[in-house]
């Protein structure tokens, strides 16, 4: 039984990264730019139907919403090669046409007053699955749209389908870099708290380390956002290898999900990916085996999160879990003795409260997709230092508001009327407690976090006695 | 031979062993232990069991990657005569899946080298592997109601994070047994789909002359392939271990009086988390989980380097941050005190 997941993109940033992972995986499954099954696809085994479906005539249709406020990206979809992959039916561009303009608050708003042709659509995809495992969303939380219309989805999906597991590509806005919205870090913490109560799972993408790994590694000296979508689709479609191209573990997204986050709020993934080309950098090959990709995603400079920084403090920071997918030539003798040499050379540090351990899916691959090396691999992995992506946010939250910036924008709409800046206050509390909570995953005692009675041969009397009210 | 192995496709035979007995491709039988735990047995007479269960990985298959394998028509279910236990219609323990065998049809002259003997420990090793998976699904059912529970709590209006928190032995109980779990689901899949069938590979291009060569080889590939699911007689404590630790699991999921059922929940039920989550019971489920890791760590601690290669690797694999190591010395270091 194939179980379905419906991608919703939000905004510039979603449709563009969105665009970018069906063309991938079109390529992997021998799709062509109309849907149409390519003559060379003959070979079976793959799971299409997770991701697509068959119409009438066996095109082949990604299980895709497209959503904006404002025409311009839907609109180069539309006007591309692509044009004829997705159903028309789930395209939503507001009447307007007059966007967000960067204001959570207004994407929230418009969010509200549209949800019911928006469920629509996700109502007649989800009946059209036979086993509806959930929902992914790829969207940025710095913009309007993405993040406030996101939010607002992705607490009506959280509402509607609450059974149905929702993971997100969320894409973290670049720090590095003076940004056209002054009052991202109001959009940022806002669409954080959404982040935070309303999604199993976020994959961060985190502009900064796109750019970082796109200037180093890929030698490129002002990368575009074509390229750094290239590595967000890279990413994207390789996460999602073993759910297309079954094996004998990590068929599901649930399966994924539960061994990657063993407490449910701290379910927020880095990546890492070796190795990396982009076009025309196929002088940049090397020999690749399984030790090498697993070490190489290890390292630092391949982490796509920029909070993976060498400070002191990150150096506390621990791997809560490991999934490595590795695809390609693979001698599976060869991972039982990178495991070791992992192992021996200590370079992982994992939490001290629970057992983990790098777990390893040997993937099949496209058998359409020529690549140039013999081996590569895709890390995720629950690792503590992203709190200080969130502290670096907080912080941003923090100088802005202080100065009382921008605020007026934000009053103009519902949520923020009368002068009733709540929202902001709460999210920045569930934010801080996420900080908290990771930062108590590097001790020893996380478990007995918060709690009185930290013996815990004693928990179950004590929760029994503390909690009867 | 050569007959065999090009006009009877011998090898493809072997493939769809391991795709099918060995779960290399898995698809399908997650599907089919999700229709098996959500059947209601009570409702299924004894001797339609067979039937049901026959039906329920037939449609599996048809929905699943293997839906076009041409192979997947040789598969067929057996029941265990005579039965391990009876199979009783309300349990949702192992007992349920220990007399489910996956027979394979082979004619001659295949069944020259895949003999009914060998089919036998192909059948055994379904049913071990399908235990395991019935197992790591009852504990993904318990991540879900536990993700469900912390979410309804975050939003609730009447927020507790103290509540929150004391969820959070919930969880480590669950993950320490799931962490054992899907190292054991990926240590066997390493070495037993992977490793032992490369073996096997390599065995069939240089040791084998005739016939008689060829089944002795199949018949070592299998008999490896037995010992690395520690089902042989020499790890039969090791099995032990494990059939225990499979049923905490299953155990675990009955702790939850409401499992998936969070719609109905009410925020004062949270103040009262007990009712909803047996701790006490979760508690016992913890000390027989710590017990068999300490008695798994002293079989391996006995067992020769080089003798129990499996047990070796799989401790290493399941220790691999040494948290268990730690708390075993930590553990017994104050109980000497």
């Amino acid at each position: 039984m194939p179980r379905e997941i419906i991608t919703i993109q939000v905004g510039q940033c979603g449709n563009q990264i969105g665009m970018e992972f069906w063309k991938q995986l079109c390529l992997e499954h021998g799709i062509g730019k109309d849907g149409l099954l390519e003559d060379f696809a003959t070979q079976g085994g793959d799971r299409k139907d997770v991701f697509f479906y068959q119409a009438d005539d066996q095109h082949f249709i990604p299980r895709s919403l497209l959503i904006d406020l404002e025409p311009r990206v839907i609109n180069g979809i539309q006007n591309s090669e692509y044009r004829n992959l997705y159903n028309h039916e789930n395209i939503f561009v507001a009447e307007h046409g007059g966007g967000a303009g960067n204001n959570w608050a207004s994407g929230y708003h418009q969010g509200e007053q549209v949800v019911d042709d928006i469920m629509d659509m996700v109502d007649r995809e989800a009946d059209g699955s036979d086993s509806l495992e959930g929902f992914v969303l790829c969207h940025s939380i710095a913009g309007g749209t993405g993040s406030g219309m996101g939010s607002y989805l992705l607490e009506t999906l959280n509402d509607r389908y609450s059974k149905k597991l929702v993971q997100t590509y969320s894409v973290f806005p670049n720090q590095m870099e003076t940004s056209d919205v002054v009052v991202q870090p109001y959009n940022s913490l806002l669409t954080l708290k959404r982040l935070t109560l309303n999604a199993d799972c976020v994959v961060v993408l985190d502009n900064t380390a796109l750019n970082r790994i796109a200037v180093e590694r890929l030698h490129l000296s002002n990368p575009t956002f074509a390229q750094t979508n290239s590595l967000v689709s890279t990413v994207m479609s390789a996460s999602t290898t073993t759910l297309r191209y079954p094996g004998y573990m990590n068929n599901d997204l649930v399966g994924l999900l539960a061994s990657l986050i063993p407490t449910p709020r701290c379910h927020f993934l880095m990546t890492g990916y070796t190795p990396l080309t982009v076009e025309r950098q196929v002088n940049m090959i090397r020999k690749t085996t399984v030790l090498d990709v697993m070490r190489r995603l290890l390292q630092t400079k391949n982490i796509m999160v920029s909070s993976y920084a060498r400070t002191k403090e990150a150096s506390q920071a621990k791997y809560i879990s490991i999934l490595n997918i590795i695809q390609g030539e693979v001698d599976p003798t060869q991972v039982h003795e990178s495991l070791q040499r992992i192992r021996e050379r200590k370079l992982v540090n994992f939490i001290d409260w629970a057992p983990a351990s790098i777990q390893v899916a040997l993937s099949r691959k496209s058998p359409y997709v020529q690549t140039t090396h013999r081996v590569s691999g895709l890390m995720l992995a629950n690792h503590t230092s992203i709190r200080h992506l969130f502290s670096k946010c907080l912080g941003q939250y923090e100088k802005l508001r202080k100065k009382q910036a921008f605020l007026d924008n934000y009053r103009k709409f519902p949520m923020f009327a009368d002068n009733d800046l709540s929202e902001f206050d709460e999210s920045r509390e569930i934010i801080e407690s996420l900080v908290d909570e990771y930062k108590a995953c590097e001790s020893p005692d996380y478990i007995k976090w918060g709690m009185e009675d930290p013996g815990e041969a004693n928990v179950a009397a004590a929760l029994d006695s503390k909690l009867v009210v | 031979m050569k007959l065999l192995e090009e006009g009877f496709d011998l090898c493809a035979h072997l493939l769809a062993l391991r795709w099918y007995h060995f779960m290399e491709i898995a698809d399908w039988a997650d599907s089919f232990i999700a229709s098996i735990y959500h059947k209601k047995w009570s409702f299924v007479k004894s001797e339609q069991k067979r039937s049901e269960i026959q039906g329920l990985m037939d449609l599996a298959l048809q929905r699943s990657s293997c839906d076009s394998d041409p192979y997947k028509e040789r598969l067929f279910i057996y029941m265990r005569e005579p039965p391990v236990d009876s199979f009783d219609a309300s349990a949702c323990g192992l007992d349920l899946l220990d007399d489910i065998l996956l027979g394979y049809k082979a004619e001659w002259p295949v069944n020259i080298v895949i003999t009914e003997d060998t089919l036998k420990i192909y059948a055994e090793i379904f049913c071990y592997l399908l235990q395991v998976r019935f197992a790591v699904f009852s504990l993904t059912e318990v991540w879900r109601f536990l993700k469900e529970l912390t979410q309804f709590i975050s939003r609730s209006s009447d927020s507790r994070p103290d509540v929150l928190k004391k969820l959070n032995f919930v969880m480590k109980v669950r993950h320490k047994l799931y962490h054992f779990l899907s190292t054991l689901q990926q240590y066997l899949h390493c070495h037993l789909s992977d490793i032992s069938w490369r073996r096997f590979q390599h065995s069939l291009k240089n040791q084998v002359r005739d016939i008689l060569d060829l089944e002795y080889v199949h018949m070592c590939y299998i008999t490896d392939a037995f010992d690395i699911c520690f089902l042989s007689d020499e790890s039969k404590q090791v099995a032990t271990i494990i059939k225990s630790m499979l049923q905490l699991a299953l155990e675990l999921r009955l702790c939850f009086q409401s499992l998936g059922d969070t719609c109905d929940l009410s925020v004062n039920q949270l103040t009262n988390l007990q009712y909803i989550i047996n701790f006490s019971q979760v508690d016992v489920i913890r000390t027989k989980f710590e017990g068999n890791i300490r008695d798994l760590y002293i079989l391996h601690s006995k067992s020769s380097k080089y003798g129990e290669l499996g047990l070796s690797r799989f401790w290493g694999y399941l220790n691999y941050n040494e948290y268990h190591s730690m708390k075993i010395s930590t553990d017994m270091g104050s109980f000497c005190f």
